[in-house]
């Protein structure tokens, strides 16, 4: 069970880290959107959702007339515009609308926080199925890696509060504990629901099975899946469309004021058309309900109620609701967050515990594996480099000159190239293992400079700075720069204390002190 | 309501560890100095008191979110509370029932 825990962690722990930072970064993907498009006004009205819909209509009708589809999406408390989806011969597009006057809002072309939490589960550079693989793959690593802790874990009741600083070994193992046990129900659900997410890609056997391998009973599959009739064709005679407002209007009478939260049009124009308009989920966790009417006579064709309707499936859409979060408020959300933080600090102390123990034979020895100088490498490449490669993402939104072709693919770009020389550049610098300690204060080091720069880099560079955004109480933008100063500032900490270990180890002068590693000085750091 | 139930919680969780061997000596000082020795009553009694604490918590949770979002506002909320609890026993073990008081001084206020 321990070798299981301790080689199923390691060989894919790097990567879960960089699934459980970039997928906690997700729980503000609206937030992180909104700071990375300055362009943004900073809205506090709305005009009226009939009204919107009439204006998103008029905009859809004159940009897209021959769409194959549209969907409307009213404003929320977390989203305050009105955005616009269509589809037509060429892909998808979307545009974002003023939640008044209904003109088209330029924003600069951004991935945004939806990229950064997208790299989550579907990677970067390589098709989406071979990634679901992956990281599927990664999640049942994982879910192994949790059972078998709890399993070897012998104490977890008396060590439920036990964390003893300064004691090298012994303090990492505490403080992986801590992180493992405190969040454990986060931890089982995230990883349990995330390959819950991913089950139609990584067991399609299963589904194939009763619906067949043709696309005809694919089609049907997912149309049950996720409650949606399945897609008309259309005929070609023009037709208008229904008016929206009224029908907007009758959903409303049965769910209450501004609980639509979208609109979509199949066809829209058509003689056949159809529109769905789906109730906004946030007073439950698990219930999902929409309407679906007929596109020119307004005539209601069906009403989906997923409240009970099969238990397998109110189960799959509880597991996808928990793990994305959508329906946490503020407080909820930080504390999705929080625990999202504590389980990538399970796996980078799980990470350092195996190399650390690693080192101290080593020494002992003399001699220190490739596979184990390999891991140290990681550990530092990836544990502060991938911080450091995400404020290089954010500092890239600002700096990429906007008229840039593929400007958003070249923010992506960048965190993946300066993760990669985060990786690469220990590999160049230590031929010493005394070297390690050193790298990990400079990379630190660099992390809390990045930070603490992009609030500053923000203020030069656009208008919606600290010094506007407090002023205007524009608290998500303001929250986002206080975030950053936050954050830059635990790195200098952590900087700051691991270089007076680095000190104080050199100066004791004794071999034993200079080659102390890295892992037992930051045991002594992990708080203050 | 939150408020609440986190100081609940809190409270809670401080219980537990004053009802553990290993924490006991840690919160001592501020506890009567010849209880040394604790009778097996007083550490169920306290031990019962802790969990009525964390199921109340439950109760005001569910109580203000609703019985879906509530309990997941718990496990959050649980977390957060033993994280602290397992911070301020390592480095500032006197300040828990302090800050337990604080909380539930907060949530007082609040309600006022």
């Amino acid at each position: 069970m321990s070798w299981l825990h301790t080689w199923g962690g390691l060989s894919v722990g790097w990567l879960l880290y960089f699934m459980f930072i970039t997928g906690t970064a997700g729980y503000f993907v609206s937030e992180i959107d909104y700071w990375m498009q300055p362009e943004m006004p900073h809205l506090n009205e709305s005009a009226e959702h009939g009204q919107l819909l009439l204006l998103a209509e008029q905009h859809l009708s004159r940009k897209a007339p021959t769409a194959k589809s549209w969907r409307i999406y009213l404003p929320s408390e977390r989203e305050r515009t009105l955005k616009v989806r269509w589809q037509d011969g060429d892909g998808r597009h979307k545009d974002i609308l003023h939640p008044v006057s209904g003109d088209v809002v330029n924003v600069r072309d951004t991935g945004g926080g939806g990229q950064l939490y997208g790299m989550h589960y579907r990677l970067h550079y390589m098709p989406r199925t071979v990634a679901f693989i992956i990281t599927s793959l990664c999640g049942m690593f994982m879910l192994i890696a949790l059972i078998t802790g709890i399993v070897i874990h012998k104490k977890i009741f008396i060590d439920f509060f036990t964390f003893r600083p300064g004691k090298k070994q012994r303090s990492w193992l505490d403080m992986h504990n801590i992180l493992s046990v405190l969040p454990l129900p986060f931890h089982l659900m995230i990883t349990y629901s995330g390959l819950i997410f991913l089950m139609f890609t990584t067991m399609p056997a299963v589904f194939i099975a009763s619906y067949g391998v043709e696309e005809e009973g694919q089609q049907r599959f997912r149309s049950e899946l996720r409650s949606t009739p399945i897609p008309i064709k259309a005929t070609g005679n023009r037709m208008s469309l229904t008016s929206l407002p009224e029908l907007l209007e009758k959903a409303e009478g049965s769910w209450g004021q501004g609980n639509v939260s979208r609109v979509s049009i199949e066809h829209p124009g058509d003689s056949q058309a159809r529109i769905t308009l789906q109730k906004r989920r946030v007073d439950q966790v698990s219930d999902e309900q929409k309407l679906i009417y007929h596109g020119v006579s307004g005539q209601l064709l069906s009403a989906v109620d997923e409240v009970g309707t099969s238990a397998s499936k109110s189960f799959y859409a509880l597991m996808i609701r928990l793990h994305i979060g959508e329906f946490a408020g503020t407080v909820l959300r930080w504390l999705y967050f929080l625990s999202g933080l504590m389980g990538a600090g399970m796996i980078a102390t799980g990470m350092v515990l195996w190399a650390n123990k690693r080192r101290t034979k080593a020494d002992k020895s003399g001699h220190a594996s490739k596979g184990l100088i390999l891991a140290e490498h990681l550990n530092v490449g990836t544990i502060t480099g991938l911080p450091i490669a995400i404020a290089a993402y954010f500092l890239a939104n600002r700096l990429i000159p906007l008229g840039l072709e593929n400007r958003a693919e070249w923010e992506v770009n960048i965190l993946f190239i300066t993760w990669a020389s985060m990786l690469v550049y220990p590999a160049f610098i230590s031929k010493f293992k005394q070297v390690l300690a050193a790298i990990w204060v400079q990379q630190l080091t660099l992390a809390s400079m990045l930070y603490l720069m992009l609030p500053v880099i923000n203020m030069i560079t656009t208008n919606k700075h600290l010094g506007v955004s407090l002023l205007t109480a524009d608290w998500v933008r303001a929250g986002f720069d206080v975030s950053m100063l936050i954050i830059g500032l635990c790195f200098g900490v952590a900087a700051f204390k691991m270089q007076l270990k680095k000190q104080s180890a050199k100066s004791q002068g004794t071999a034993k002190g200079a080659q102390q590693t890295v892992p037992t000085m930051l045991a002594k750091d992990v708080s203050p | 309501m939150i408020l609440l139930s986190f100081a609940l919680l809190f409270m809670g969780f401080a219980g537990l560890s004053l009802a553990m061997k290993r924490h006991y000596p840690q919160l001592q000082p501020i506890m009567e100095k010849n209880s040394q020795q604790r009778s097996k009553q007083v550490i169920i009694a306290i031990r019962l008191l802790a969990y009525s604490c964390l199921l109340t918590g439950l109760f005001f949770c569910i109580n203000s979110q609703g019985i879906s979002i509530g309990f997941v506002f718990w496990l959050g909320l649980l977390t957060l509370a033993a994280l602290l609890q397992a911070m301020l026993l390592s480095y500032r073990p006197r300040w828990v029932f302090g800050f337990g008081l604080m909380l539930l001084g907060c949530t007082l206020f609040s309600v006022i």
